[in-house]
């Protein structure tokens, strides 16, 4: 089972993901970051072992946008799944992040409840 | 007074929304109550930017902040600690960024800054240039959480937040990679 990434500049929503993906009953492994330039740390030197990561959008140093725009553009990492999880719930915005990454697999609006963000990453990790 | 009643319509379905799907507790406004100052309080801020330029506060005491917290990390806090403060700050950014989607959904353009926490006992929010106030009080549990938004109406204008362009991004993943083959 590969491991999931979750990028979030709160501790506490991080610590809230992680617990509903366990309780889902996905033991991989989970790898976190605080900010866009860290997940591109995490990412760039731990891609064969991701199998889908789940990204804010507003967080310091790199925004989850340029995070996932990135990611798009590395042929090596364009098809690892990515669902955004952030506050940032307009159509407008939602467009944006599709435009920034058209392989984006997912997007979950703050605040979501635990059956939201399973429903969003169930079919990704059961197909993986 | 159509924005600032949208607005308040706006504040009223975050702070519900927020409280009900993160924390599944009800969120119901009621009349003010007394002066809480004294009482160990956290207030946390968000500042506003665009047609609508001030901020939003909630304040709460102590014990509501651990309260609400435990029940987000599903733990049992009894002091204010870094996952409290980090957790009162995730609050208020549910709440503003629920403002700030109603209302562009409304057509207006706000954005929304970082969120800032602060803890003590004797708070006072105040703002000595903006000219309109929205203030709410609502009972969750037993708690009572004051929301306050200060702020200033400005004309519509159509700056944006500055447009990421990802290269940054792009050069640093593509060294890591070229690192690992």
């Amino acid at each position: 089972m590969k491991k999931i990434l979750v990028v979030d500049d709160s501790g506490v929503q991080r610590k809230m993901i992680i617990q509903i993906i366990q309780k889902a009953g996905y033991t991989n492994g989970i790898l976190e970051a605080g900010d866009g330039a860290q997940a591109i740390e995490v990412l760039g030197t731990n891609f064969e072992d991701i199998g889908l990561v789940l990204c804010d959008w507003n967080m310091p140093n790199m925004s989850g946008l340029e995070f996932i725009q990135g990611v798009a553009q590395v042929p090596p990492l364009a098809s690892i799944p990515i669902v955004m999880v952030t506050t940032e719930g307009t159509e407008g915005k939602i467009a944006e992040a599709r435009q920034a990454n058209p392989n984006l697999a997912g997007y979950v609006a703050k605040p979501f409840t635990p059956e939201q963000l399973k429903s969003a990453i169930d079919p990704i990790l059961k197909s993986a | 007074m159509e924005l600032e009643q949208s607005l308040s319509a706006a504040v009223n379905a975050s702070v519900l929304h927020a409280f009900e799907t993160t924390l599944s507790m009800s969120a119901v406004e009621t009349d003010p109550i007394e002066d809480q100052s004294g009482i160990d309080q956290i207030a946390c801020s968000i500042g506003f930017t665009g047609q609508v330029e001030g901020n939003i506060t909630i304040r709460i005491n102590k014990d509501a902040a651990c309260k609400f917290v435990s029940k987000m990390l599903m733990m049992d806090i009894q002091d204010v600690n870094e996952d409290v403060v980090d957790g009162c700050g995730e609050l208020i950014n549910l709440i503003a960024g629920g403002v700030k989607n109603r209302m562009t959904e409304l057509g207006h353009s706000i954005g929304i800054s970082l969120p800032t926490v602060i803890h003590g006992q004797y708070l006072k929010l105040s703002s000595s240039e903006a000219n309109k106030k929205i203030q709410k009080y609502f009972n969750i549990d037993s708690f009572s959480m004051f929301v306050s938004l200060i702020f200033k109406i400005n004309e519509q204008n159509n700056s944006g937040l500055p447009v990421d362009k990802g290269q940054n991004a792009i050069d640093r993943l593509n060294q890591l990679m070229n690192k690992s083959q």
